[in-house]
């Protein structure tokens, strides 16, 4: 499947396989999950999912990933990022974007939609660099998980358990 | 009645408001985070992490670079990119991050230093990425020349200056006994192929010029570009037999 296809086709977690330990340097927890489409698991497709331990409530991103057709590496097509730690995300300059040049705040969608050039068939350049804001509403992971379901057209996202964050008295954000 | 120009804003009010989203503080649990106004591939803001150390802070960014990298499979970069660009400005690395310790006198330079290296480190790899799969050959180079020089001192992304005085970096070179061999990824691209083509020519010019061999995916994918490069150096393709690059650095 090319990658028009894969953003397109109704999907499915074949299995979640649980979020890692934290990196030791980075406190980060991630998990890939490969996606079923039609039956099959596709080779080299995966949701994959992270969060920083010790960001509670807050810093969760969720993305498509896709083996790159002629090559070994796999390449995002598709990604949310809730309550970034890293703030909002700023789209460059690119001539007939709908979100040419714009802020969007620190919950926004990179859909494929915004970064796939349809008459060149390619990624844009760069990391899904285009990006529009997702419903501000969303407070919890729970209700999170349900926007990147309907998203990214994945029928059974709720086997993504919640993570485990380490709260403390200080994090506020 | 209140004409559109009324509710426009004003200069002043438009650049505090955009320079107030550019520098930004949050802070979780024992660290702070501070994004800075460099946009990384992803468009997201170069950011660091600010900790405490013995010395006063820690300063580290936060694995983001590396997080960038790793959305394109091409994180095994990262420690030799990484090593190389944050030794300009005296910073410490590991697998995932750029870190460096500071006193609160020398914190606003660190914070900068570990985000412009973070920015730095990303924008390379994914242009090196985007050069037709220079990082890709790159990445299995180094692990095939460790195995097949083994006991020789092999150094990855070298600089080394061609007779011009032009530091070029090269992919790996190899410290042989019998002098220095130098071998550099090639992508199908054709500026990769030009790239290579004239360090190879400036290196060559030396009084006393290594072995260059240009690793390349598919020597037919290059078509005619492919005598340019042999022009100036040996070719081989990355898939070849042991014996091959022994043979090519001899």
């Amino acid at each position: 499947m090319n990658f028009p296809e894969l953003a397109a086709s109704l999907k499915a977690i074949a299995q979640f396989p649980g979020w890692s330990e934290p990196e030791p340097e980075t406190g980060y927890c991630w998990f890939n999950a490969p996606l079923v489409i039609a039956g099959v698991v596709e080779q080299g497709f995966v949701l994959h999912g992270g969060f920083i331990k010790h960001v509670p409530d807050a810093n969760v991103s969720f993305e498509l990933r896709a083996l790159k057709p002629g090559a070994k590496r796999t390449v995002a097509i598709a990604r949310v990022d809730w309550k970034a730690v890293r703030g909002g995300h700023t789209n460059p300059k690119r001539p007939g974007s709908p979100v040419s040049g714009i802020r969007v705040s620190d919950s926004h969608h990179h859909s494929f939609a915004l970064n796939w050039v349809a008459h060149e068939a390619r990624l844009r350049n760069g990391n899904l660099p285009m990006a529009e804001d997702i419903d501000q509403q969303i407070q919890t992971f729970e209700s999170l998980r349900a926007a990147v379901g309907i998203l990214f057209r994945i029928n059974n996202i709720d086997v993504v358990q919640p993570p485990k964050w380490e709260y403390d008295l200080f994090s506020y954000g | 009645m209140a004409s559109q120009f009324d509710t426009l804003p004003t200069v002043a009010s438009a650049a505090e408001a955009a320079a107030a989203e550019l520098v930004r503080v949050s802070h979780w649990g024992a660290s702070s985070y501070v994004t800075l106004p460099l946009f990384m591939p992803s468009g997201s803001a170069a950011t660091v992490r600010i900790s405490v150390s013995e010395q006063g802070f820690r300063v580290d960014d936060g694995g983001f670079a590396f997080r960038e990298i790793e959305a394109l499979g091409a994180e095994r970069s990262f420690p030799r990119t990484a090593a190389r660009i944050a030794a300009y400005e005296g910073l410490q690395t590991d697998r995932r991050l750029i870190f460096t310790y500071a006193t609160a006198e020398q914190l606003v330079r660190a914070i900068g230093d570990v985000g412009a290296a973070s920015f730095a480190v990303a924008h390379e790899i994914y242009r090196r990425v985007g050069d037709d799969g220079v990082v890709e050959i790159e990445d299995y180079l180094h692990e095939r020349l460790s195995t097949i020089f083994r006991g020789v001192r092999i150094e990855p992304d070298e600089e080394i200056r061609g007779a011009s005085a032009h530091p070029w970096t090269v992919s790996a070179a190899i410290h042989m006994e019998s002098g220095l061999v130098v071998f550099q990824a090639v992508g199908n691209h054709a500026y990769s192929i030009y790239k290579a083509s004239t360090a190879f020519h400036d290196l060559n010019e030396l009084p006393s010029p290594p072995r260059c061999i240009a690793v390349v995916k598919d020597r037919n994918a290059l078509g005619v570009n492919l005598n340019v490069l042999a022009q100036a150096g040996r070719v081989i393709q990355g898939d070849q037999a042991d014996e091959v690059y022994r043979s090519a650095a001899a």
